[in-house]
C-alpha cells in the first residue's frame, strides 16, 4: 500500500508537535521514522494510523484521502511499545481479538479462527503457548503476541511503535533480523518509529531523520550515513567530529590555523560554518601541513583499528579519529589532524 | 558430611528467634505483644461471646429465635435492600469513576471529594436528612407523592438509603484500576477494528471487574449491617419495613438477650463468609492488574 | 487529554456526565443541602439556641470525650501494629491482619450487643461488676470500649500498606548509624508515615464522634450524661424537635465537611493516596 501525506500539522496545546511534514511511502517499503524524544516521529506515526488526527493536512492510502477516518475502519495494523496485550485474556484470543469483533456477516467461522490464530501463532514462533496469560510471557514472547494479533486482521499497513525498545540487547537482533523477513515474505508496507540509530539503518529501506517535528533528511541508510543534509543528521547518526571554522574563499581557518579540506567540501560557502568529519575520515599529518593541532588525550583500541582522543588547541573541544595499529601516536604528544572527507554547514555551532 | 557441619561458625551463629525471621530493627516484642493483646480484648474476646452464648442456647432455641418468622422478614429486608443497592451502586459507581477518571470538568474536585461523603457523614445524620428528603413534603417526596410513589417508610425507602451508603466503596474500588487500563490497550483494541462500545465490553469491563465486584460485595456487606441511616426512613413495622440490626435492638430493649445474640450470630457468619468473598475478589483483582 | 481513537463521543459523554451529575445530585449533594436548609429553617436564633442548649452542650462535651479516648487508643494500637506487621516477617501475619479488619464487617448493633454480653447485668463480668459498684454497659465507658471497636481498624489500615511499601531500609540505615530504637522511629519512620498517619486519624476520628448504632446499644441514652450527638439528634427527631435535631446534625455534617476537605488537601498537597476505604 503507497502512503502519501500532505502537509501534515498538529501542535499540543502550543508546543508544535509537527511541521508541515510531506512524505511519500512506496508499497513495500520498510522506512524507518529516526529522531530524538520530541522529534515527532511518534506523532507521525499515530496520525498516519488514524489514533491522532492531525490539526491540518491529509493522509491518503492508496491515494484515497482517508485522513478523517477512524483508526477502527482502517485496517492497519499497529504495534504498541509496550505491547498493550490484553491481560485477561489468553495469548490466542488476543490474536484472536481483531477477528471475533466482526460484525456477523464480515466474521470468519469459529473453527476458521482458530485455525488462523493457530498459523499467526506458529509464524511467530509462539504455536504452543496459546493458552497462556501475557503476563506468563517474557519480553520477547510478549512483542511477538503483539506481531501476531496485529498481523490477524491481515492489514497491508504496519506500524510499529518502537517496537524492540523494550527488550534486551540480544532479543533485540534477533527479532530485527526476523522482522524484516517477515516484512518481505508478507508483502507488508511497514512503517517503525525508533530513536535507534543502528536499528534504523540495519532494517529500513529508507529512512526518515525528524529532529522538533520536522524532517531533517529522507534517504537510503546509506545515503543518510554518507551524505547527511544537515548538521543534524551528521551529528546524530554515526559518530562525527565537529568544528567551528571560518570560510574566506577557499580558505578554510579553524582555530586561527589554516586547514586544508577536500575541495568539494567548499562548494559556495562563507563566513562562520561547522566543520563536520567521522574519526574514520581523517588521518594524521606533519607539521608542516594544514592539519588542526591536538594534544593527545587518549588511546584505545577500537574494533581493528585505533582510537586517538585529542584536546584541540585554542578550545576546550575534543576531536576523535581512527588509525591504523601501529600508527597510533603516544599519549601527551602533539598531533595534527587533516579530514579526508568532510561536510561543512553554515552557521556558528550549537 | 560431619566435617562439612563443624565447619559452620560453631558458638558465634545468632540463634535465630523462635517465632519470626531474624531482623536488626528492634521492637517487634512490643508492638507485636501490645497489638495482639489490644486485639484480644477489644476484638476477638468481645466477639468470641456472641458465638459462645449462642452456642449455649441449644439448636432448636437458636432456631427459634434467630430464625423466627419475624427475624427471617428482617434479613429478607435488610440482605434484599443491600443486594438492590448494591446493584444499583455497582451501575452508577461505574458510571461516577468513569467521570471522574475519564473527564475534566469544571467542579470535578468537589465531587471528588464528596463521593466520600458517605464515609464521613454521620449515619444518623444521613438517616433524617434522607427522610426528610421523601417524606410526603419533602423536597423530593413532593414530586414522586403525586407519582403515586410512596419512599419514605417503605422498602423503597431502605433502598435509597443503602445506595448512600454503599456508593463510596464501589467508586473507591473501580477508580484506581480503570485508570490502570492504559490507553495503549484501548487504541489496540481500536486499532483492530473494535467500536468504542466492544472497547469496553470486551477490554475495559473485564479489566475492571473484579474491583466492580469487590466494591459491590463491599456495598452489599455494609448495607447488611447498617443501622443509622436507615431506622429513620424504614418505617420499622414488624414483618413489613423492620431491618434486622433494628429487630436485634428491639430484642435487646425487652432484655430478649437470646433472642439478640442469636440473631447477631446470624449477622456475624452472614459478614464474615462476605469479608471471606471479599478477600478472594481483592486477590483475584490484584492478580489481574500485576502485569 | 484522550484523543478521538479512545474516546466516546460528544453526545456519549454528555449523557454520562449528566446521569452522573444527576446521581450525586441526588444521592450526594441534596442530603447535605437539607440538612443545613432544616437547621437554618427558623432562623439563625433558633438555630443557636437550639446548640447552647444545656443537654446538646452535655453532647458535644460527651462526643468529644469519647473521641479524645478512642483516636489516640487507636494511634498507639495503630502503629504498634503496623511496625509489627511491615518490620518483621512472621507466621500468621495475614491472619492478624484479617482479624485487624474484622470490625468493619460487623453491623454496629452487633458491635454494641457484643459488649453488653460481657458487661451487661446478665453478661460474663455483669455480677463481678455490680458487686464492685463498677457501670460499663449504658455508661461512657461501655461507649468508648464500642467506640474503639468500630474505629478499630483505621489507623492500622492506613499505614500497614504505606509502611509495608516504604520497605525497612531507613529504619536499618539509622540503626547502623547508631539510632536507638525510638529515635529510629522518631526520625526515620515518623516522618515517611506522617500524611498517612494523619489521613487515618482523620478517617477515625469522623467515624468515632458520628457512630451511632454501637453507642447507641451501650448508651443509657439519658440526656446530659449519656447521650452523645448523633444520639441526642435521634432523641430529638423522635420528638418532631426538627430544627433542634438538625441544629445539632448541621455540627456534625460540618464535621463531615471539614474532614473532607483536609482529605482532599491530603491528596493534593502531598499526593497522599488513601490506601483503605474506611467505612
Amino acid at each position: 500500500m503507497s502512503i502519501r501525506l500532505d502537509t501534515i500539522g498538529k501542535s499540543f496545546g502550543g508546543f508544535t508537535a509537527l511541521g508541515d511534514i510531506n512524505l511519500e511511502i512506496e508499497p513495500g517499503e520498510f522506512l524507518a521514522l529516526l529522531g530524538p524524544s520530541g522529534s515527532g516521529k511518534t506523532t507521525l506515526l499515530r496520525i498516519v494510523a488514524g489514533l491522532e488526527f492531525p490539526d491540518h493536512g491529509r493522509v491518503f492510502y492508496d491515494g484515497e484521502d482517508i485522513t478523517d477516518l477512524k483508526v477502527a475502519d482502517r485496517g492497519v495494523g499497529f504495534v504498541f511499545q509496550h505491547y498493550a496485550l490484553f491481560r485477561h485474556m489468553t495469548v490466542a484470543d488476543n490474536v484472536a481479538f481483531g477477528l471475533t469483533i466482526r460484525k456477523r456477516r464480515d466474521r470468519p467461522a469459529k473453527a476458521e479462527i482458530r485455525d488462523r490464530v493457530q498459523k499467526l501463532l506458529d509464524l511467530v514462533q509462539l504455536g504452543q503457548l496459546g493458552n497462556r496469560y501475557p503476563a506468563q510471557l517474557s519480553g520477547g514472547q510478549r512483542q511477538r503476541v503483539a506481531l501476531a494479533r496485529a498481523l490477524a486482521i491481515e492489514p497491508r499497513l504496519l506500524l510499529l511503535d518502537e517496537p524492540f525498545g523494550a527488550l534486551d540487547a540480544r532479543v533485540r537482533k534477533d527479532l530485527r533480523r526476523w522482522l524484516r523477513e517477515l516484512h518481505d515474505r508478507m508483502g507488508l508496507t511497514s512503517i517503525f518509529v525508533t530513536h535507534d540509530q543502528d536499528e534504523a539503518l540495519e532494517l529500513a529501506d529508507r529512512v526518515v531523520v525528524m529532529d522538533h517535528g520536522v524532517i531533517e533528511q529522507v534517504a537510503t541508510p546509506q545515503q543518510i550515513y554518507d551524505e547527511p543534509a544537515s548538521a543534524f543528521v551528521f551529528d546524530f547518526v554515526g559518530e562525527s567530529n565537529q568544528v567551528p571554522v571560518t570560510v574566506d574563499g577557499d580558505r578554510v581557518i579553524a582555530f586561527d590555523r589554516l586547514l586544508d579540506v577536500p575541495p568539494a567540501t567548499l562548494a559556495g560557502m562563507g563566513g562562520a560554518a561547522r566543520l563536520f568529519f567521522r574519526p574514520h575520515d581523517a588521518e594524521i599529518v606533519g607539521e608542516g601541513a594544514n592539519g588542526l593541532a591536538a594534544t593527545v588525550t587518549l588511546v584505545r583500541p577500537n574494533s581493528g583499528s585505533m582510537r586517538v582522543e585529542g584536546k584541540l588547541e585554542g578550545s576546550d573541544r575534543l576531536v576523535e579519529i581512527d588509525v591504523a595499529q601501529g600508527a597510533a601516536p603516544g599519549q601527551g604528544e602533539r598531533i595534527f589532524v587533516r579530514p579526508t572527507r568532510a561536510k561543512l554547514y553554515a552557521g556558528t555551532a550549537g | 558430611m560431619t566435617s562439612l557441619a563443624a565447619d559452620g561458625p560453631r558458638g558465634r551463629v545468632r540463634r535465630r528467634p523462635l517465632f519470626r525471621a531474624p531482623s536488626i530493627i528492634p521492637g517487634f516484642g512490643l508492638t507485636f505483644g501490645l497489638s495482639l493483646t489490644w486485639l484480644c480484648l477489644i476484638v476477638l474476646i468481645p466477639l468470641s461471646a456472641v458465638f459462645i452464648k449462642t452456642a449455649g442456647m441449644g439448636w432448636q432455641h437458636f432456631a427459634d429465635v434467630a430464625l423466627s418468622e419475624r427475624a427471617i422478614a428482617a434479613y429478607r429486608l435488610s440482605f434484599g435492600a443491600s443486594l438492590g443497592a448494591a446493584f444499583i451502586n455497582a451501575v452508577f459507581g461505574l458510571l461516577i469513576a468513569w467521570m471522574l477518571v475519564r473527564y475534566d470538568f469544571p467542579g470535578k474536585r468537589v465531587v471528588n471529594a464528596l463521593v466520600d461523603l458517605p464515609f464521613a457523614l454521620p449515619t444518623a445524620v444521613a438517616g433524617i436528612a434522607f427522610t426528610t428528603l421523601y417524606t410526603a413534603n419533602g423536597w423530593i417526596g413532593r414530586v414522586l407523592e403525586p407519582l403515586g410513589i410512596q419512599v419514605a417508610f417503605t422498602w423503597v425507602g431502605v433502598v435509597i438509603t443503602l445506595i448512600f451508603i454503599g456508593l463510596p466503596f464501589v467508586v473507591r474500588s473501580v477508580e484506581p484500576v480503570l485508570a490502570d487500563v492504559s490507553r495503549d490497550v484501548e487504541e489496540a483494541a481500536a486499532s483492530l477494528g473494535a467500536t468504542r462500545a466492544q472497547t469496553f465490553r470486551r477490554v475495559i469491563l473485564p479489566a475492571i471487574f473484579p474491583a466492580l465486584m469487590t466494591g459491590f460485595a463491599m456495598a452489599f456487606a455494609r448495607g447488611v449491617g447498617e443501622y443509622g441511616s436507615v431506622i429513620f426512613i424504614a418505617g420499622n413495622m414488624p414483618y413489613r419495613t423492620e431491618i434486622a440490626p433494628l429487630l436485634i435492638i428491639t430484642q435487646l430493649e425487652q432484655y430478649d438477650y437470646q433472642g439478640a445474640t442469636g440473631i447477631a450470630t446470624v449477622m456475624l457468619i452472614a459478614s464474615f463468609s462476605l469479608l471471606l468473598v471479599i478477600n478472594l475478589l481483592q486477590a483475584w483483582s490484584r492478580k489481574r492488574t500485576v502485569d | 487529554m484522550r484523543n478521538g481513537a479512545t474516546s466516546e463521543s460528544r453526545l456519549a459523554r454528555a449523557v454520562i456526565m449528566a446521569i452522573g451529575l444527576g446521581f450525586f445530585g441526588l444521592f450526594l449533594l441534596m442530603p447535605l443541602l437539607v440538612v443545613f436548609a432544616q437547621a437554618l429553617a427558623g432562623g439563625i436564633g433558633a438555630y443557636l439556641d437550639a446548640i447552647v442548649e444545656p443537654d446538646a452542650l452535655a453532647a458535644i462535651r460527651l462526643t468529644l470525650l469519647v473521641a479524645a479516648i478512642s483516636v489516640p487508643a487507636n494511634i498507639v494500637f495503630g502503629i504498634a501494629a503496623a511496625w509489627a506487621i511491615t518490620k518483621f516477617d512472621f507466621p500468621g501475619k495475614s491472619i492478624l491482619i484479617t482479624f485487624i479488619d474484622l470490625p468493619f464487617s460487623v453491623s454496629p448493633v452487633v458491635s454494641g450487643l457484643i459488649y453488653v454480653l460481657l458487661f451487661g447485668a446478665q453478661g460474663w463480668l455483669g455480677p463481678w461488676l455490680a458487686e464492685h459498684d463498677i457501670q460499663i454497659i449504658f455508661a461512657v465507658p461501655g461507649m468508648v470500649l464500642a467506640t474503639i471497636f468500630v474505629t478499630f481498624p483505621f489507623v492500622a489500615r492506613e499505614l500497614i500498606p504505606l509502611m509495608a511499601e516504604q520497605g525497612r531500609d531507613d529504619e536499618e540505615a539509622a540503626l547502623s548509624l547508631g539510632a536507638t530504637g525510638w529515635q529510629t522511629f522518631w526520625h526515620a519512620t515518623l516522618p515517611n508515615i506522617r500524611w498517612g498517619l494523619l489521613y487515618g486519624v482523620l478517617l477515625c476520628n469522623a467515624r468515632a464522634m458520628g457512630e451511632f448504632g454501637a453507642v447507641s446499644v451501650v448508651s443509657g441514652h439519658i440526656r446530659g450524661e449519656t447521650n452523645t450527638m448523633p444520639l441526642h439528634v435521634e432523641i430529638l427527631y423522635n420528638e418532631y424537635n426538627f430544627i433542634a435535631a438538625f441544629a445539632v446534625a448541621s455540627l456534625l455534617a460540618l464535621l463531615a465537611l471539614v474532614t473532607l476537605v483536609l482529605k482532599s488537601l491530603l491528596e493534593w498537597r502531598y499526593d497522599y493516596h488513601g490506601k483503605g476505604t474506611g467505612h
